[in-house]
């Protein structure tokens, strides 16, 4: 197996992350910050140092890291968690079903409203955009640290300092990106971080991270037992026992700890700089081929982050994919679960074809993607 | 060497604090609260042996929340 599909979630996952999940079984076999026996502390450390991981990749705070089920799970907590009704909340053209559904069904019941502001190539242009749809009642703005489909990436530093200066909440999706992106909750001015843990910090399948800066107050999407306050009948008031209900997946984060510890060591730079390696040797190749449509530019000087769309003339997007696939390469064809980016870039209908490497992927397996395109074009 | 226990009405803060007064040199101890009062239901006790004025500053500083300390006879 051939795989590009690291968007979706990565593969292979380091060894480390392998064992770590494989030793939890054993090591990690009670219920964190409950009993008050060795095996629970034992547990309760391997979280903590789980958060003391994430927080040093993000410059954040340990205890405002919060573990959750995948970034779709923490952007429903942040957007649900400040909407009040008749909030406001604006968000960029390229997000995610995960940013749309939650707001629009809020709208549907009457909650809040949502503007979309266009990310441009013209960071001023996109500033001003996103500043023109804020309204006296906006609580948030909601933007992607880069595009799932089409790799830009927009000014989020830039967007969320005119957030602030008009007392307005910034929440980064980082699902694409943390991991290889810099992310820098302290410096970057951003509330509030959601990333997935199965991507770019390379846990397993089920984990994600929420993590918010000091002074955000978040209502929460679930109650119930955190083993901290256990005498009141109210959820506690500080992170992360508000936010993370019931019994943790250990095992999960046993794995995303040494995913996170992974990057740290192999540094964040260096993944990104093998991946844009790849990519960029990918669409040198692809860009010589006629019947080839690519949709971004990689040398216009915007920001991209290693993600490649593109599509084969008169083919639609899942049958190139399938195609692939059975050379036992695994793309992702299709919308990727943003309507918005494809309406953005005329191809709702068509969908494109996703090509997303990791620090793993070789040469080898590059070159046989490329001469299978080639093929399929021809 | 002088004595203090801290309370905490979370295990995150009650790591948190361990290893602060750890680096600090001191040494410690970490149970669930044996003796909980009112309000400190499911907490945690860490108890601090050595350089407790530094560490209970470090807890402060760091706003690492306990919920309240005792010093033992």
């Amino acid at each position: 197996m051939i795989y590009f599909d690291n968007g979706a979630t990565s593969f292979p996952k380091p060894f480390s992350v392998v064992n770590a999940v494989n030793l939890s079984f054993c090591e990690f076999c009670a219920n964190p910050g409950r009993g008050g026996y060795k095996s629970a502390m034992k547990s309760a450390e391997m979280i903590y140092n789980a958060r003391e991981s994430a927080a040093r990749l993000f410059n954040a705070d340990a205890e405002n890291v919060i573990f959750t089920p995948g970034c779709t799970f923490s952007l429903n907590t942040a957007i649900k968690g400040l909407c009040r009704p008749g909030s406001h909340f604006v968000i960029s053209d390229l997000e995610h079903n995960s940013v749309i559904r939650p707001l629009e069904k809020l709208k549907k019941m009457g909650l809040c409203e949502y503007s979309v502001a266009e990310i441009t190539p013209d960071d001023s242009t996109t500033v001003n955009n996103f500043a023109s749809a804020f309204r006296k009642n906006t609580v948030a703005v909601v933007c992607t640290l880069s595009s799932n489909v089409f790799g830009i990436m927009p000014p989020v530093e830039k967007i969320a300092r005119e957030a602030h200066k008009n007392g307005i909440i910034f929440i980064l999706d980082a699902a694409q990106g943390a991991g290889y992106l810099p992310v820098n909750m302290k410096k970057d001015n951003t509330d509030i971080i959601c990333c997935a843990g199965h991507k770019g910090l390379f846990g397993p399948m089920g984990t994600g991270l929420l993590i918010i800066s000091n002074n955000v107050a978040l209502g929460t999407l679930t109650e119930g037992g955190t083993g901290s306050n256990s005498e009141s009948l109210s959820q506690p008031d500080f992170p992360p026992d508000r936010f993370e209900s019931g019994t943790p997946n250990v095992h999960g984060i046993a794995g995303l700890s040494a995913g996170i510890k992974f990057v740290l060591n192999v540094k964040r730079e260096n993944i990104l700089s093998h991946e844009n390696k790849i990519i960029n040797y990918i669409y040198d190749e692809l860009s010589s081929l006629g019947n080839v449509i690519l949709y971004t530019d990689f040398y216009d000087g915007i920001p991209k982050s290693p993600v490649l769309s593109f599509n084969i003339r008169s083919k639609p997007s899942e049958e190139t994919a399938a195609l692939l696939a059975e050379k036992g390469i695994c793309v992702r064809g299709g919308l990727h679960c943003a309507p918005l980016a494809h309406k953005k870039f005329g191809t709702i209908k068509s969908g494109t074809v996703r090509i997303t490497p990791s620090w793993f992927t070789s040469e080898d397996e590059t070159e046989f993607l490329v001469n299978c395109i080639k093929k399929i074009a021809n | 060497m002088d004595k203090v226990i801290f309370k905490f009405n979370s295990i995150t803060y009650a790591i948190k604090a361990k290893n602060t007064a750890e680096r600090l040199g001191s040494k410690t101890r970490m149970l669930k609260n044996p003796n909980p009062k009112k309000g400190e239901g499911c907490g945690y006790s860490l108890t601090v042996f050595g350089n407790t004025d530094k560490v209970k500053d470090a807890f402060d500083a760091g706003k690492i929340k306990y919920t309240g300390y005792e010093i033992p006879k």
